[in-house]
């Protein structure tokens, strides 16, 4: 795991840095300190990392919109933040974690456990994705995906009205934010249940959704009874 | 709220024209009034003045015209009124009758039947003062009024033609009717003592119980002058052994009306603040009513009312709040006392008094409330800036951020972290004494200063160092300010691990002070203005030096600097 933090206070980071090591010990291949996320865009643009600790004055405007940034990457992205009010809106973004300074290293594993859970939902759904497209942020609106497709180490979302944008996470990393609508019905296929009309059988247990856009996507063995499950629910 | 003050007085004056008219029923035409059935008047009864200025008893008859009260004051010197009366009918015991005289002459002596059954004052004297109408009610003795003709001489002596009140009138009638309607009189006038009590009772409250404004107290004298004025008017005579007693005393009322005057005159005075124009012309028009009444006292009034007039149009012209109101009072004071001159409301006067006082007690109250309402709004203001400050010091980003790095001390190295809590705790402790306050001394602040710089050596693993040049610590600044400024610069100027100097100067330019603070950090190209805690510096600058203060930043050759300029002498030292 390469896990990069951000912060502009020296004692803080070497705080964040000595807890990580302690609370991971050998799952860490390495840690890179920054002292702005400017600085850190530029290694991001070089280096891959798995978990971005971010610390951020989400009181400013430009707050928000470094979030934004963070969250669009393929990493995710834990915000560390003096400004406690802010952290449901910051969960809407997306964020794998909120930790409000100052934080023990009890919070802090938990923070850690999220990180391997695709399971794990937060108390706040998430309500946007970010993307980054040419340079610039767009924002998705959750309700607005019908499905995300794997590809490589992208994700391809599908929604409502036809787009296809494509975002840095993999799908496992997708999971583990989006809200408990989407699920995984397949090894290539996140699937919004709202977008669910029924499903056929092929018989031998091959089973395949039917979308409300008329699509059909592929279901595994092993989650038909999961998914069947939440949709009579 | 405009118009119901319109009705009020609408009302009021109706309701004292209505009183007055209630109280005097007197056919202004015909001065002589009876009120007994059993007496008439003769037809063909001579009425006439004799204007030969013989003062023996001279029965000269002829016809005249009816008197009319026009004539009596018309004359000058010693005069004579003839008049014949008849009775016709013989007048029960239980009847008193009385001759009833309003304003016959400063002195005079009346006979019936050529008998003198009473006077006033003294008609031998070379010396006759003169003197303020009152009424005479001259008894006539019950074994004169036998049936037949009788006649009434009066022997007046009217000391000038100018007189205040040019109203007389003759009644013959029953004495209770007189004293009944002596006393209606006197009701009103007790009535208007009262409500001139209570106004300068009014205005003595205001003096002692909201502030102690000169205005008021002013305005409660001549209200008090008034009140007592009225209060000695009332013209009750009684008649007896041919000596009149009144409680009219001429030498009281002239003292108290003249003192009312000053103290009106002064209110003007102090109201349209003339003495600044110039301190002879404000003591001029002071002294000026004791200058002229011992010349004449109608000059005096009269001089008095222009006075008073061209000081408030002064305060028209220069604008001052209240103005208007002052006119407005002074023209209902102004009229109302002029009405007795042309009716027989001779009370104007004292009605307006009570118009003038009124309408400048309500815009004295008007006055204190918004007074009251600017002080609760700036209280307000202050609680706020006190609350933003304690709150500067408490808001996340600084102490949460603050002990967050305490946390990571705590764990590295404890000695350093008791010193960390303890420069925290200086902070804490010495923002709480300071933030109740408007001005503090810049010894102060920059106490605070250090304390947050020794804070933020920790946090940032930096050294910053704090000099003061030219600074005595006597200096009063708002509180925060340069806290304000000094955590700006470290902000933006400095970068973890980076050194800072900062330097905190003054230099008194003109009638100015200019405090600036420098560092040596990186210009941020950051707006200025923008920046958090510059608003609390603008309110807090405003809140004491209002208008005269400036605060500009800019790059520096080695830095950047912040300077505050305040131009007002009066608060910048302790």
């Amino acid at each position: 795991m390469i896990i990069c933090i951000v912060e502009d206070e020296p004692l803080i980071a070497n705080r964040i840095e000595r807890i990580a090591k302690e609370l991971l010990e050998e799952k860490i291949t390495k840690i890179v300190i920054k002292h702005s996320l400017d600085e850190a865009k530029h290694y991001l643009f070089e280096h891959e990392i798995d978990l971005l600790l971010l610390d951020l004055n989400l009181n400013g405007d430009n707050g928000f919109e470094l979030l934004k940034l963070a969250v669009s990457g393929s990493f995710h992205t834990i915000i560390i933040s003096a400004y406690s009010e802010k952290a449901i809106e910051a969960y809407e973004f997306g964020v794998l974690d909120f930790l409000s300074k100052p934080f023990t290293s009890e919070r802090l594993q938990k923070s850690f456990d999220r990180f391997g859970n695709v399971d794990g939902k937060n108390q706040f759904p998430t309500k946007y994705i970010a993307v980054r497209k040419n340079e610039k942020l767009i924002l998705l609106k959750v309700e607005e995906i019908i499905y995300i497709k794997g590809a490589g180490i992208y994700s391809e979302i599908k929604l409502k009205n036809g787009e296809i944008e494509i975002h840095d996470k993999s799908l496992n990393r997708l999971c583990t934010i989006l809200p408990s609508q989407f699920v995984r019905s397949h090894k290539s296929y996140i699937v919004n249940l709202e977008f669910v009309n029924n499903f056929i059988s092929h018989g031998g247990s091959k089973y395949d959704l039917v979308l409300s856009s008329k699509e059909i996507l592929p279901v595994s063995r092993t989650k038909y009874k999961e998914l069947k499950n939440h949709f009579t629910r | 709220m405009k118009i119901t003050i319109k009705i009020l007085f609408l009302f009021f004056s109706v309701a004292i024209c209505f009183a007055q008219v209630e109280v005097k029923q007197i056919d202004k035409k015909n001065s002589t009034a009876i009120y007994v059935s059993n007496i008439s008047v003769l037809e063909k009864s001579i009425n006439h003045i004799d204007s030969t200025e013989n003062p023996d008893l001279k029965w000269i008859e002829y016809i005249m015209n009816d008197i009319s009260s026009k004539c009596i004051n018309d004359l000058s010197g010693t005069n004579w009124i003839h008049k014949k009366f008849e009775i016709i009918d013989s007048i029960g015991f239980e009847k008193e009758i009385s001759l009833n005289l309003w304003n016959i002459g400063d002195a005079n002596e009346i006979y019936w039947d050529r008998q003198l059954i009473g006077k006033r004052g003294n008609l031998n004297t070379n010396n006759i003062k003169p003197s303020e109408p009152i009424y005479q009610l001259v008894k006539i003795p019950f074994n004169y009024l036998t049936i037949g003709q009788h006649e009434l001489h009066i022997k007046f002596h009217n000391v000038s033609t100018d007189k205040n009140v040019t109203y007389s009138s003759i009644e013959i009638g029953d004495d209770r009717y007189f004293i009944k309607r002596q006393i209606k009189t006197n009701y009103v006038t007790i009535i208007f003592t009262v409500i001139l009590f209570g106004v300068a009772s009014f205005f003595m409250l205001m003096f002692f119980g909201f502030k102690a404004r000169l205005s008021f107290l002013l305005l409660a004298v001549f209200c008090l002058m008034n009140a007592l004025k009225s209060y000695l008017s009332p013209l009750w005579v009684i008649q007896s052994s041919g000596v009149a007693l009144s409680t009219y005393n001429d030498y009281l009322c002239e003292i108290f009306y003249t003192i009312g005057n000053h103290a009106l005159l002064a209110f003007f005075i102090v109201k349209f603040d003339i003495r600044k124009i110039s301190y002879p012309l404000a003591a001029a028009i002071f002294l000026s009513p004791i200058l002229i009444v011992p010349f004449d006292a109608r000059i005096s009034q009269v001089v008095f009312f222009i006075l008073c007039y061209m000081m408030i149009f002064y305060g028209l012209y220069i604008k001052k709040s209240g103005s208007l109101f002052a006119l407005s009072a002074m023209t209902l004071f102004a009229a109302w006392s002029l009405i007795r001159y042309f009716t027989f409301i001779w009370q104007g006067y004292f009605i307006g008094v009570i118009f003038f006082s009124i309408v400048l007690l309500f815009e004295a109250v008007r006055d204190i409330a918004s007074q009251i309402k600017l002080k609760r709004e700036a209280n307000l203001r202050s609680t706020r800036l006190e609350n933003e400050l304690l709150k500067k010091n408490i808001q996340p980003h600084f102490i949460l951020n603050t002990l967050t790095a305490l946390q990571e001390v705590v764990e590295q190295n404890p000695k350093h972290a008791i010193k960390l809590i303890q420069a925290l705790a200086d902070e804490f402790r010495l923002f709480s004494k300071v933030s109740g306050e408007k001005l503090i001394p810049i010894s102060e602040e920059l106490e605070i200063c250090s304390a947050h710089l020794k804070i933020m050596e920790y946090r940032k693993d930096a050294k910053f160092t704090l000099t003061k040049e030219n600074i005595t610590g006597n200096e009063l600044l708002p509180p925060g300010i340069l806290h304000t400024i000094i955590e700006n610069g470290i902000t933006h100027g400095f970068k973890s691990k980076t050194n800072g100097k900062f330097l905190v100067s003054k230099e008194i330019k003109n009638d100015c002070v200019i405090y600036k603070v420098s560092n040596d950090g990186i210009n941020n190209k950051k707006e200025f203005n923008k920046r958090t805690g510059i608003k609390y510096i603008e309110t807090r600058l405003e809140e004491s030096f209002s208008g005269k203060w400036e605060l500009v930043s800019h790059p520096s050759i080695d830095g950047w600097i912040v300077e505050i300029k305040i131009c007002d002498k009066s608060r910048t030292i302790k």
